[in-house]
């Protein structure tokens, strides 16, 4: 105990600092948002111990400090003796416990003329305790994050199988796993647009959406295929960094291609109609798209979860991952079963890329490279090389990605949280990292790595 | 054609190759004329990155930790010059060794806690961190401004939702040149002609580097300087025992190397090797943005390294020519077809790993590791 006390430096305890500081901060988002109140009418936010007495005949006189309207962090306290104008949905400011609707309320003068805070208002109703205030964010807002989560999740989770799928068999990050998607979904962007505009999508919008489908996942499986042929498989046997940097080229070679053949401008999805439209439940809003993707996602899973484990292929694939060479032995073919691995995950990958492009309506040949990289990010939170861990770690990073920078930033009053949301990503990558580098429900992988 | 390479004294080839690049503005200025800047500007890319590529290779190439966001130390590095001097007005020169500085506690601090991370593990960590920095550079400090609400620190709040520090997605613009103050040498050397073919310009008593010429010479300085140290370095105690944590990390540790240590000194000195390529880039371009600093900066420096040859000094600088000038070249002979160009890049890429993984001009202990793996591999498959 002591040699390991020994062994702690000062650059430990500054990254121990730094972790801390890091860890309070999302303490302290998360406590923030969450007993944040907002308004629910427009009126004056006091303290109620202020207003106790006050009634039609006798009003009780406060000095306004202030006034916010929706989206304004508050920056004053309400105090004895003080009132701050609220419009409806603003955020309270601190020390205010309730809100006096405008109706009960009067507009007076100052009784000191010349003082700067002429400002007064009269109020004559006891309002109780806690009334015309509710979460900023209420359960409808949660959910529907929750759900559109869902959906993100579903594509990160259908994109990291690719991933995890190649590192099984090959013990290689597929860097170029990015551009595949992206090179399904491009092409299958110029079918969608031909399909919506002779009115075909509109007419027949399942036999449109399955023939966008097959072509964005035969496009990636094609890419994909090649891309195994010629860049991965003579550097079987070479050093790890040299497949990386194929990969890198490859990447490089996909992007521009597209960018040369196509142009490097952003091109429109199509809206669906089909898919467009939301149910209302209640305040509750929920986009059939996001249910849709989500559930298209899960199907999709549930098939390769079937085909890895029921068919014989799959078996043949989970056999190489094991060990090639006795895989070989029993008379399997390893070089088929490594480029159906590349096959299947490049197909899940150009589903996903379809079902991105319908709710997020437009491609561009560097789209690749967030989803691809957020893919991988789940892939590793799962646990690299587990195919439930993918599926769990895809759901996980979307949820996580969608609520997070609301949930973290927003009680702080950091302005637009959304768009920390990558920065979210990748702490939650590196925390994950740093604690259990093999991921949640990571398998031992560390002497297969030899 | 090899006889002759090898009977010549080695040094005979140093002092042609100093010659020629100390000539090489001079040369390009009698070939080109006017249009020589550009020629002069390819140099002095390959220059920066050449030093990009040095540092990255005592990560990568000696000590053998998979780095992919080695741009974050770049970024830290010109960030801390560009905000230092454009907002207290420090010397460019005095901001060298501080850029340094800052990105290699920065480095030490983000390193320290994934130093047990692996291959590619380590790869992804890093290039999470190369993103969060760009993305934290982006947003500026007005992400911060919660800190205003700590009691006691009220201030923070008005000072930070104002405050331009980074210039979030526009970068940092106006940063200054460097300069060194002469004295009342400056009256006498004023109208020297001399001072304008270099690119240098007298401004209150100082000498001000202001064309591409200038910056070619500081920056081959830098490079030498740099080479030189690296070489040492390879050599050094602690050179040799990066190699053996790259050869093997377990048995490195059972031969008494710190391996702890010697890894985090491999981040620092990487790392502080990219805020000094950092600072010499803010100061001839003196405009940043947080784009420069992208995943794909990271991934040029890594094929740099690879793709020259891992571990090798004339690796790294092969390495540099084909993927910052080669592009360059292309650009110009196949002006009709520029948008080709990066396809092809990408192309030869896969090629040349396909066909020589081990690099152009690789370290002889990399190509015998690489034959011991090959060897075991034939070895294993034939028995």
């Amino acid at each position: 105990m002591r040699q390991r006390l020994a062994r702690i430096t000062i650059v430990d305890l500054v990254v121990w600092g730094i972790g801390l500081a890091i860890l309070a901060v999302a303490v302290w988002g998360v406590i923030a948002t969450v007993t944040a109140r907002a308004a629910a009418v427009d009126g004056y936010a006091v303290r109620q111990a202020d207003i106790a007495q006050a009634s039609q005949e006798k009003p009780v006189r406060l000095a306004v400090v202030g006034a916010l309207k929706l989206g304004d962090m508050p920056d004053v306290r309400v105090k004895k003796g003080v009132a701050v104008r609220v419009a409806a949905g603003a955020r309270l400011p601190r020390g205010a416990n309730v809100v006096v609707p405008l109706e009960d309320t009067d507009k007076a003068s100052s009784a000191r003329r010349g003082s700067s805070s002429s400002e007064e208002v009269l109020i004559y109703r006891a309002v109780p305790r806690g009334e015309n205030m509710g979460p900023i964010y209420g359960k409808e807002d949660w959910i529907s994050f929750f759900i559109f989560g869902l959906a993100q999740g579903g594509v990160y989770a259908l994109i990291a199988l690719g991933y995890t799928m190649v590192y099984g068999v090959l013990f290689m990050i597929n860097f170029t796993h990015g551009e595949v998607f992206m090179s399904g979904t491009y092409i299958a962007s110029y079918v969608a647009n031909a399909f919506a505009r002779s009115g075909f999508m509109d007419e027949q919008p399942i036999i449109a959406l399955l023939i966008v489908f097959a072509v964005a996942m035969t496009v990636s499986t094609c890419v994909a295929v090649v891309l195994e042929r010629v860049a991965y498989r003579p550097l079987r046997k070479a050093p790890r960094l040299v497949p990386l940097i194929t990969a890198i080229g490859a990447s490089f070679f996909l992007q521009y291609a597209f960018a040369r053949l196509f142009g490097s401008g952003m091109k429109r999805y199509p809206d669906v109609k089909a898919l467009s439209g939301s149910w209302q439940i209640g305040e509750l809003k929920i986009l059939h798209i996001h249910v849709i993707v989500f559930v298209a996602a899960v199907l999709m899973m549930i098939g390769l979860y079937w085909f890895v484990q029921r068919t014989k292929t799959g078996k043949a694939i989970r056999a190489v991952a094991e060990d090639k060479d006795v895989a070989a032995l029993m008379g399997i073919d390893v070089d088929r079963a490594i480029v159906t691995t590349f096959a299947v995950g490049a197909a899940l990958a150009g589903a996903a890329g379809v079902l991105f492009a319908l709710y997020n309506k437009q491609v561009t040949h560097t789209m690749g490279f967030m989803p691809g990289i957020k893919a991988f990010t789940a892939a590793v939170l799962g646990g690299i090389g587990n195919i439930p861990g993918a599926m769990f770690g895809g759901l996980f990073l979307g949820i996580f990605e969608t609520i997070g920078p609301t949930l973290f930033f927003d009680g702080l009053g950091v302005p637009s949280p959304s768009q920390l949301k990558d920065v979210i990503a990748f702490t939650m990558l590196v925390v994950i990292l740093i604690f259990r580098p093999t991921g949640i429900m990571g398998e031992v992988l560390t002497e297969k790595k030899a | 054609m090899k006889d002759f390479i090898k009977r010549v004294d080695a040094r005979w080839w140093y002092s042609a190759v100093a010659v020629l690049a100390i000539l090489y503005p001079l040369i390009m200025i009698a070939l080109y004329g006017q249009k020589s800047d550009r020629w002069i500007q390819v140099a002095n890319f390959f220059f920066i990155y050449a030093l990009l590529g040095l540092s990255l290779n005592i990560i990568l190439g000696y000590a053998g930790l998979f780095q992919l966001g080695h741009a974050a130390f770049y970024a830290v590095g010109a960030y801390t010059t560009a905000i230092l001097s454009t907002q207290f007005h420090i010397p460019i020169l005095v901001l060298l060794p501080i850029s340094g500085l800052v990105a290699m506690v920065f480095a030490v601090l983000i390193s320290r806690p994934i130093l047990h991370l692996r291959g590619d593990y380590l790869c992804i960590v890093t290039i999470g961190f190369g993103e969060i920095v760009r993305i934290a550079l982006r947003n500026d400090v007005k992400s911060l401004v919660f800190l205003g609400k700590i009691p006691g620190l009220g201030f923070l709040t008005d000072a930070l939702s104002d405050a331009v520090f980074t210039g979030g997605p526009n970068g940092i613009f106006g940063i200054a040149r460097p300069g060194i103050p002469i004295g009342s040498l400056a009256e006498r050397i004023k109208d020297l002609p001399i001072l304008k073919v270099l690119g240098l310009a007298v401004r209150d008593h100082s000498l001000v580097l202001r064309g591409h010429t200038a910056y070619f010479y500081l920056f081959l300085a830098f490079v030498a300087f740099t080479i030189f140290a690296m070489r040492r370095l390879e050599n050094s105690r602690l050179g040799r025992a990066w190699m053996c944590i790259r050869e093997d990390e377990l048995a490195a540790e059972a031969m008494g190397i710190d391996t702890v240590r010697a890894k985090l000194l491999a981040f620092a000195i990487g790392a502080a090797w990219a805020g000094v390529a950092g600072n010499l880039y803010a100061s001839w371009v003196t405009v940043i943005a947080p784009e420069t600093f992208s995943f794909w900066e990271s991934c040029i420096m890594f094929c740099i390294v690879v793709l020259g040859g891992t571990g090798s000094i004339p690796g790294v600088l092969v390495g540099t020519v084909g993927m910052i000038v080669l592009p360059e070249l292309l650009r110009t002979w196949l002006a009709n077809i520029q948008q080709w160009r990066m396809l092809a890049f990408g192309t030869a890429m896969i090629v040349m790993m396909v066909f020589r993984p081990e690099g152009f001009w690789p370290s002889r202990r990399f190509r015998y590791e690489l034959e011991a793996a090959r060897e075991e591999v034939a070895g294993a498959q034939a028995g």
